[in-house]
């Protein structure tokens, strides 16, 4: 007896049959592994977004006892408003009152004009305390941060800040102009990793200096926020209870009508990205891009098995030899395992090379910041390889499973092999596949016509070619772009127009209904295309009243206030401030209900007060461009702004453009659906396709026997396809109750929304028999067009 | 070396019950050469599967060597096979995939024990005069040469059993008389070997002749 072969000629061995049952089916296995690079490249890249939101601030040394401060302020019947933002003089309240806090910062961003040799450039930058560098330490290249801001005139930049300004990082000691005060470089850090933090600026100024508003008191008295507070916690220490501190040292500064609604709140730094007020709708987005990444993997995998499983047939004999020379059936399906690994280990380095490629476009479509960064971060590169043999594992299980359980007696017989037929499990997935696809089709459909229909039929309002510049109203500014021959007419509006309108709480009988109040002049319903269906608004002074004696309301004020009808409401007087306020006002005209506000929520009661904005407070210019020469028309506004006597640069929008952003979310799900239904549909048709290559082999006595007993070409091609599309029809059991349910629940967080069209069912259900009879088709036809007697000589 | 005692093998379908053997009781000295004939379907194969390891009989003893081992594990029964018993079929069953030298070297990979050198299967090769070949793929040879290269898969882990299923079944004459003469060279040096065939003429280089009929034993010609 002789014994057995050494390590590594057995390495050598396995690989080379490996190797050369790959080449003998290089079609179909290429098809394997680009599927699978495919649907692994798709995963990886949405949990390579998914992992900035997940991670976030996850630089920061002890970011996990590190919190921002914001701001909330609850307001009855509707969503908390958050911010950000909290007031300056929360940081040395803290300080001086609560132990449990190790540190705490305070940053404010500006837009300053920075000067260095009679070079003069714009640029974001915060206003900090020195303090900010010993709640977030970040990593220092040069200098001390610190101490570099303890000086009125210190300034800290990040690297690429500082090479952007002067060229090179080692410029410590250069002197720069920050808006007229000439500051000194004392510290540079390294760069913040791009959309894995909420600091997305990378000049600190030193919050000492005069300029930075830090002073002892509220910017203009009484009480507002302005700043960022960032704070770490001791080791252990609980926030639930700072904030409990917290609460009655804010409210003391507050006067007392402003108690009631506002409150502060602490949310730790790494958790910021996905927090649902201060990022709407990321926690959701990660979601939706997480179960498609998973339904892009299970596509990939599900192909990738059925293809190994058909493919196996070819190797029936190698397995029944391996067995009579002794392999068991653990040592033949380590065998089919390990090749699984290796296959899914040479699609993972393909994937990798499309992430290479593909990523800064998937980051430009839905707008993220994601990086590959594998080279700088081993802890990644490990997660890939033992990731990849993980699902390599998963793929390889059942093809292993089923070859090791095969009989080797019946395996090495000549005939005993019977063609079996396509496997249940096979089927389920590629139902699975199916479904996934449909379902994913159903979502897409859904989604976009829920953003066109809130782009258009739910604006109810007409903002094709109307220009929102920020200002409160300059008179001579406004006279000026009216005589323009590119504008039809100009109006003024609060900013409450466009986002987060005032609100008065107004007592209708027992009830306090929560109402928007919109100072509006008169002539800005004309230019949103809004025209009264009760009343009039020739009545109001054109330029707005002083007080307010008379006002427009919408028509859910109609309904909520209890005014009957439109028309029964005209003349009527009704209260326009909260309870103790004697504010009242007689409704001169009823408006249709319209919002420049997300669908996502209900129209609410609003009232117009014909009124012009304070200068000194925030507004809106409205301008309505004829829609010709509107390059010049725009230049010329920004002419006539700077000679009007504007100091700040003009901020102007088209309100086009403002529903654009609004909708942004719905336009990123669309993407995200969109691109990786084209993926799925991509990665399923190639199985098909694979599958109709990998089983007609299998078939092909049966069809020989068909043909010879008088089949046609067609009952046989008809045969074949039938056989194809049955899982793809069972998809639909599966695919339609899901979607179904989903996409309604979907819906439903649409305050307006469209309805959920039964035809988009049997039609994305069309689209997949299609793609289906489309891939398998070709193949199906060259197998039935073959003569008898050529299938049966085959076996 | 062999003793089969009322070896029974049953397969069942959804309705029939076929009796491949029926009670079936043999044995078969170390060393010896004995083929195994009758008509198609008689249970000849099943014999040699259940010699073979591949299959388990539903009833009787299997002693191997002394020892049982119908009661084994399917990992002791691998390992049985791996060890001590080698197959030549009539089809060949040789790796489409793999070279000549490969295929022989897939006979010594499931082996445990001491590592054997390449040597190994130059020299099995060589005994079936296939050294020219060893690089070639089994489709490129004829018929008579991969058999010759089964053989040699055969012989490359010394067993001490050598079942044959109808070796010459797809050969002409003179390759298949070749082939015999290699299995006669084989049991002359002491390995036993059971042979399956149709062919009078080949199991006349048997030194003994069992009929089978029906899944039984129905004859013995000692020669």
């Amino acid at each position: 007896m002789s014994g057995g072969i050494g390590g590594w000629a057995k390495v050598r061995h396995f690989a080379t049959a490996y190797a050369r049952n790959l080449q003998a089916t290089r079609l179909l296995s290429a098809i394997a592994v680009a599927g699978l690079a495919v649907g692994l490249a798709g995963a990886l890249m949405l949990a390579l977004v998914a992992r900035n939101a997940l991670r976030f601030n996850g630089f920061v040394p002890d970011h996990e006892r590190t919190y921002l401060g914001v701001s909330i302020l609850n307001r009855p019947g509707m969503t908390p408003l958050v911010h950000d933002l909290t007031n300056n003089r929360m940081a040395a309240l803290i300080q001086a009152n609560i132990p449990d806090v190790e540190a705490v910062g305070r940053l404010s961003e500006a837009e300053v004009a920075l000067r260095r040799n009679s070079e003069t450039v714009q640029a974001n930058i915060y206003w900090a305390d020195p303090e900010i560098f010993d709640v977030l330490r970040l990593p220092v290249i040069t200098g001390r941060p610190k101490t570099a801001l303890s000086n009125p005139d210190g300034l800290v930049m990040t690297r690429s800040e500082a090479i952007r300004l002067f060229g090179r990082a080692d410029v410590l000691g250069t002197v720069i102009d920050v808006d007229g005060t000439p500051m000194v470089l004392r510290a540079v850090i390294a760069d913040l990793p791009p959309g894995k933090s909420d600091l997305d600026r990378g000049i600190f100024a030193s919050g000492r200096s005069v300029k930075a508003g830090f002073g002892p008191t509220d910017p203009g008295g009484g009480f507002s926020i302005s700043v960022r507070t960032y704070l770490r916690l001791r080791p252990g220490a609980s926030p639930a209870a700072v904030e409990r501190r917290l609460g009655p040292l804010i409210d003391a500064l507050k006067p007392a009508f402003m108690r009631g609604p506002g409150t502060t709140r602490l949310v730790a730094i790494d958790g910021l990205a996905l927090h649902p007020g201060l990022y709407p709708g990321a926690r959701e987005r990660l979601e939706v891009g997480s179960l498609v990444a998973a339904f892009i993997l299970f596509i990939a995998i599900a192909n990738y098995v059925n293809l190994s499983t058909a493919l196996s047939a070819r190797r029936w004999r190698e397995i029944g030899v391996r067995a009579a020379c002794g392999a068991t059936s653990g040592q033949i399906a380590r065998q089919f395992l390990a090749e699984a690994v290796v296959t899914v280990l040479i699609a993972l380095l393909l994937g990798a090379a499309l992430i290479e490629l593909a990523l800064p476009s998937l980051n430009a479509l839905f707008e993220t910041q994601a990086v590959f960064d594998y080279r700088t971060n081993p802890v990644l590169l490990l997660w890939l390889a033992g990731g990849g043999v993980v699902l390599g594992l998963v793929a390889g299980a059942y093809p292993a499973f089923i070859l090791s359980s095969l009989s080797p007696a019946g395996l090495l017989r000549d005939r005993g092999v019977a063609p079996r037929g396509r496997s249940p499990v096979a089927d389920l997935l590629v139902a699975v596949q199916f479904a996934i696809l449909i379902g994913l089709m159903i979502a897409l459909a859904v989604v976009y016509q829920q953003r066109r229909f809130a782009m258009t039929e739910a604006l109810r309002l007409n903002v094709d070619q109307l220009l929102a510049v920020e200002a409160p109203c300059p008179v001579a500014f406004r006279q000026e772009v009216a005589k323009l021959p590119g504008v039809r007419g100009t109006s003024c509006s609060g900013p409450g127009l466009l986002r987060n309108p005032s609100f008065s709480f107004i007592q209708i009988g027992t009830e306090q209904i929560t109402t928007d109040v919109i100072p509006l002049l008169p002539s800005s319903f004309g230019l949103l295309g809004i025209a009264p269906i009760a009343g009039s608004l020739s009545v109001l002074p054109p330029e707005g009243e002083e007080g307010t004696q008379r006002i427009v309301i919408n028509q859910t004020t109609v309904r909520r206030f209890g005014l009957g009808n439109a028309n029964a409401a005209i003349g009527k007087l009704v209260p326009t401030g909260p309870p103790g306020f004697e504010m009242r006002a007689r409704i001169v005209a009823v408006v249709p209900d319209f919002s420049l506000l997300s669908v996502e929520t209900m129209i609410k009661p609003t009232i117009y007060l014909d009124q012009r904005v304070d200068p000194g407070s925030a507004g809106l210019v409205l301008i309505k461009l004829a829609g010709h020469d509107i390059p010049e028309t725009l230049a010329a506004i920004d002419r006539i702004w700077r000679q009007t006597g504007q100091h700040q640069p003009i901020q102007r929008k088209f309100l086009s453009d403002h529903v654009e952003e609004l909708y942004r979310d719905l336009e990123r799900n669309t993407r995200i659906f969109a691109l990786f239904s084209g993926v799925a549909a991509l990665l399923s048709a190639t199985g098909i396709a694979g599958m109709a290559i990998a089983t007609a082999d299998r078939r092909t006595k049966e069809i020989g026997i068909r043909k010879a007993l008088g089949a046609r070409t067609e009952q046989v091609l008809a045969l074949l396809l039938a056989r194809m599309s049955r899982p793809v029809l069972w998809a639909n059991l599966i695919a339609w109750p899901c979607a179904w349910w989903m996409m309604r629940n979907w819906l439903n967080g649409f305050a307006y929304r469209v309805p959920l069209h039964l035809w988009l069912f049997p039609a994305a259900a069309f689209v997949a028999l299609a793609i289906t009879l489309g891939s398998a088709g070709l193949q199906a036809l060259n197998v039935a067009r073959r003569r008898p007697i050529e299938a049966l000589r085959y076996e | 070396m062999l003793t089969l005692s009322e070896i029974t093998k049953s397969y069942r379908t959804s309705e029939v019950e076929t009796r491949a053997l029926d009670a079936v009781s043999l044995e078969v000295g170390e060393g010896e050469f004995l083929a195994i004939m009758g008509p198609s379907g008689c249970g000849k194969s099943t014999l040699l599967n259940v010699l073979g390891l591949l299959d388990r009989p539903n009833a009787g003893s299997y002693r191997m060597a002394g020892s049982e081992v119908t009661g084994l594990s399917a990992a002791r029964l691998a390992r049985l096979r791996g060890e001590h018993i080698a197959f030549v079929f009539q089809n060949f069953n040789l790796i489409d995939d793999l070279t000549v030298a490969e295929n022989v070297e897939v006979s010594l990979l499931y082996r445990q024990g001491p590592a054997t050198t390449s040597n190994r299967v130059r020299a099995v090769l060589d005994q079936v005069g296939m050294t020219h070949r060893a690089g070639h793929r089994p489709q490129q040879l004829s018929g008579g040469q991969q058999q010759r290269v089964a053989i040699a898969r055969a012989l490359a882990g010394n067993p001490s059993l050598i079942l044959a299923d109808e070796p010459t079944g797809n050969l002409d004459s003179a390759n298949g008389e070749q082939v015999i003469e290699l299995l006669q060279q084989v049991a002359a040096a002491g390995t036993t070997v059971v042979m399956v065939t149709h062919s009078h003429r080949d199991a006349a280089a048997a030194q003994r002749i069992v009929e089978m009929l029906d899944g039984r034993i129905v004859g013995e010609t000692q020669l």
